[in-house]
């Protein structure tokens, strides 16, 4: 798979990423982090494995699918179209340059910060549960995304009223259609996916707003935007946002419910579940360590 | 299509009478049963296919316009957006459809209308017959057509285009202009065309550029279907002029109003009372893409397999998908020794005959393999499909002046110039080739490479890493002005040979009546189309051959259609006028002013 853009997407997004740890997270909060690093990550390593595998399934799945999707998929443009009608036609009949500017560049670069940024933040957190929510939240979406990508087969709306809808990201822009290319296929709309995951970092940094307060009112602010975006810029449908949404209370309504400390069952069984994992990872930690030549209590003490 | 009873059904007839049946009089039941056993009137609702925006944005914008307009007349109608090889495969393979909008495959000769309307061909599949036209009068005038030569034959053929014009089976909407964006840096004579495939070899290197370079032509493809599937007869996957035309090479290859012998040396016709005779010698030496001869055995193998791609092995014929206009009229292909080949078609115009010779040649020691029913990981499939028709075909094997090198599904497809083409071979009667083709090829390798829109591919050649867009752009105000206001970038505009038609599956109700497809046709406004959809890119057209000999002078289209004018102004219909003409034919309409059928 090549990757387009992707100097440009680094660069931006490390740099909002710096920004937001200097801002959002604060220095002495990494500071402190830095001792307990190791251990911290051994206790996400099997939620980030969780959510590589369901990644590398649903790239996979999302290449396939599409043809896949003709042949039991349910068509459902027309009924989508029923029930909107000309609604982002409407939203691009505003359209103004500034907007157009400001849309594709929260689309690509908005996007892809608003969802890698928490990652690192809420790892960062002492309390352990917010990146296990947030992980968690992720494999749901797209769990949940790539069988409705299956099942719902369904053109945006510049592919099919386009004398009303413009292609203004690809117009402006031609070649972030290569980016996106890599990751949909043009009748993967059906929930919006971008919207989805916006709204899921939004909702908890709802649930997080006692550690990090000033992360709300920003991720709110661009999950709104990156959701207007997909609609202004003709990818996506009204019904896609909704679905979106829709989608985004489920993910973190049910990884709320899946770290939640009351169900001791559900803790036990993950426990049982990564165990092994767990023991691969420990030991490649403390052979790590050895070779670094640094005694392994020291961090285990502290925190 | 999908009907709805508007009316009270039966069954509520006859629960309402059964209640109160008690006192039932014999004169009641007679007039419950008259009632009751008439059938009641439905809405009908019409589904419009077409391509995606992403593939061919003026399909879908043609179709939008047929929608809204058949709406404003009071015709309940779905949009249905499938991509190119769906629909294809819906129309063309499973007959599934009401109305369709594509591009119709080149026209160039009133034979081809044969497969594409003759009666005979209705139950096959592809490209013959779509519409399921069974009209005695049209394959009369087809038959006249055939069985003629010279001036008798030019007025048959016109008669033939009179009465499909009047038939309407299908709407020409008109020819687009095909605008290419392409680079001069390092090729030239982009100007002579590009819009066949075959053209590329005619391109040039440019001065500055040393003749010991390699050089990549890099073309941009904004269809993967060419990455997934190198077979000719594969017919969802082809678009009108298909790139694996650089393949197969034919004995003949047509340019303009030119026939230059091509695998053939040279041919000769001879008249036989209402048939004929060719006599082909192919030129010596050929050879396939795997170092094996190619002889007189595959021409005459190429003709029968094309009319029955199972060759005889099944009980049903399964015939190719194209061609079917010229492989239909050869009696008889037979190889006289291993250069010659005589072919006995059923014409007495040699116009029509040497048409036969455009065929591309198949390979017999590689397609006879492919002859069985098609399966499916181990299941057999429906008895009329052979793998010939289905099979990928990655390696195809042709003769062609380029060879496949590398295929990478949805990615890129690499052609390499073939070294033992009777072109780079250079070997002997070349007199007859048109110069531009002379002194092997301008590039070391030929590369499609699969870019996901227009927009992104004129970006691609603006900055240098393409060539060209191999498929034609979309007329879009910022993209003809991203490539007019480029470096080194030239725009290519050639009027195309495949017209934007409207398919009619007139096999069902309520296309079935000649007079519904007319008035369809008048909720279409070409001119409108032409100029705001094509945006001046192209012109309007009443039937394929308009302009041409083919087509009466009277059926030109003149500012309007002469034969379905539309029924309305600047693409808006009057919506009071188009009822008044529907009800002229006997269509009714319900209180909602929704079209009705009986």
């Amino acid at each position: 798979m090549s990757f387009p853009l992707l100097p440009e997407i680094v660069l931006v997004v490390s740099l909002l990423t710096v920004l937001g740890l200097i801002l959002i997270v604060g220095l002495d909060r990494l500071w402190t982090f830095r001792v307990d690093a190791v251990d911290r990550f051994e206790g996400v390593f099997p939620y980030l494995l969780l959510l590589g595998g369901v990644l590398a399934v649903n790239s996979y799945l999302r290449q396939i699918g599409p043809s896949l999707s003709w042949v039991f998929g349910w068509q459902i443009t027309d009924d989508i179209f029923a029930i909107e009608g000309d609604f982002v036609g409407i939203l691009q009949s505003y359209s103004h340059p500034v907007a157009d500017l400001y849309f594709s560049y929260t689309y690509i670069y908005g996007y892809i910060f608003l969802v890698a940024f928490p990652v690192l933040a809420y790892f960062v957190l002492s309390d352990g549960r917010p990146v296990r929510e947030l992980i968690l939240a992720y494999a749901i979406n797209y769990v949940v995304g790539v069988v409705c990508y299956l099942v719902f087969i369904a053109y945006g709306p510049r592919n099919v009223m386009p004398d009303l809808v413009d292609q203004i990201l690809y117009l402006n822009w031609p070649e972030s259609n290569l980016l996106t290319r890599e990751f949909n296929a043009n009748v993967n709309v059906f929930p919006s996916l971008h919207t989805s995951l916006s709204v899921t970092v939004a909702l908890l940094a709802y649930r997080t707003r006692e550690s990090y307060p000033l992360w709300l009112p920003v991720s709110s602010i661009l999950a709104a935007s990156v959701m207007v975006s997909t609609m202004y810029l003709g990818i996506h449908w009204g019904t896609d946002v909704v679905a979106g949404i829709g989608l985004a209370v489920l993910s973190v309504g049910g990884a709320a419910w899946l770290t939640s400390p009351k169900r001791r069952r559900l803790k036990a069984m993950g426990g049982r579940l990564r165990a092994p994992i767990d023991r691969v990872v420990g030991w490649l930690v403390d052979l790590l360590r050895e070779y670094r030549g640094t005694n392994r209590s020291d961090g285990r003490l502290e925190s | 299509m999908e009907t709805a009873t508007a009316k009270v059904t039966r069954r509520q007839l006859l629960g309402a009478a059964a209640a109160t049946s008690l006192g039932a009089t014999s004169g009641c039941v007679q007039r419950l049963r008259s009632i009751a056993n008439r059938q009641s009137s439905e809405t009908v609702s019409l589904s419009v296919t077409a391509p995606p925006a992403d593939s061919d944005r003026l399909a879908t914008l043609i179709a939008r316009h047929l929608v809204s307009n058949l709406e404003a007349a009071g015709i309940d109608t779905t949009l249905n957006i499938l991509p190119q090889s769906e629909l294809l495969r819906e129309v063309l393979l499973n007959r599934n459809f009401d109305l369709f909008v594509t591009r119709l495959p080149p026209v160039v000769d009133p034979q081809e209308y044969t497969a594409l309307l003759h009666s005979v061909f209705a139950g096959e599949q592809g490209w013959q017959n779509p519409y399921g036209v069974t009209d005695m009068v049209t394959d009369d005038y087809l038959g006249a057509q055939q069985r003629t030569a010279g001036g008798s034959r030019r007025r048959n053929a016109r008669k033939l285009t009179r009465h499909i014009t009047r038939t309407q089976p299908f709407t020409t909407v008109g020819f687009p202009d095909e605008i290419r964006a392409v680079r001069t840096d390092q090729f030239t004579g982009w100007e002579r065309g590009i819009a066949s495939p075959i053209s590329y070899l005619a391109l040039e290197r440019a001065s500055e550029i040393p003749p010991e370079e390699d050089l990549s032509l890099q073309l941009s493809i904004t269809d993967s279907r060419l990455s997934q599937n190198l077979n000719p007869l594969s017919v969802e996957y082809r678009q009108p002029e298909p790139f694996t035309d650089l393949l197969y090479d034919p004995l003949v290859r047509r340019f303009g109003e030119t026939f230059v012998p091509w695998l053939a040396s040279e041919w000769a016709f001879e008249q036989d009372g209402q048939q004929s005779t060719i006599t082909a010698s192919l030129r010596p030496g050929l050879i396939w893409h795997d170092g094996i001869s190619i002889t007189a055995q595959d021409v005459a193998f190429t003709f029968r397999f094309l009319s029955d791609t199972s060759l005889d092995e099944l009980e049903q014929q399964v015939p190719a998908p194209f061609y079917r206009a010229w492989t239909s009229i050869v009696a008889e292909a037979r190889a006289i020794d291993d250069e010659t080949v005589r072919l006995t078609v059923e014409t007495p115009s040699e116009a029509v005959a040497r048409q036969v010779l455009l065929t591309p040649i198949f390979p017999a020691h590689i397609w006879r393999e492919h002859t069985s029913v098609a399966d499916l990981s181990g299941f057999e499939s429906s008895e009329n499909i052979t793998e010939a028709l289905v099979f990928a075909n990655e390696d195809a094997i042709g003769s062609g002046p380029v060879a496949v090198g590398d295929v990478v599904a949805d990615e890129e497809v690499v052609f390499q110039p073939f070294e033992e083409h009777f072109l780079t071979r250079g070997e002997g009667d070349l007199t007859e080739i048109p110069e531009r083709f002379a002194g092997g090829f301008p590039f070391d390798e030929l590369r499609f490479r699969v870019t996901p829109s227009n927009e992104t591919a004129v970006e691609l050649v603006v900055q240098g890493d393409l060539d060209g867009t191999a498929m034609d752009v979309d007329p879009r105000e910022e993209i003809i002005e991203r490539i007019a206001g480029a470096s080194e970038v030239s725009m290519v505009v050639e009027r195309s040979p495949s017209a934007y038609h409207i398919g009619y599956n007139t096999s069902t109700r309520p296309f079935s009546n000649p007079y519904f497809c007319r008035l369809v046709a008048r909720l279409v406004d070409k001119q409108y189309i032409v100029d705001n959809i094509f945006r001046g890119y192209g012109a309007p057209a009443s039937n394929p051959f308009d302009g041409t000999q083919w087509s009466p002078n009277d059926l030109g289209f003149d500012s309007a259609d002469p034969v379905v004018p539309f029924l309305g102004t600047d693409g808006e219909v009057d919506a009071e006028q188009a009822r008044a003409e529907f009800r002229k034919q006997g269509f009714e309409f319900d209180e909602d002013g929704t079209l009705l059928l009986r």
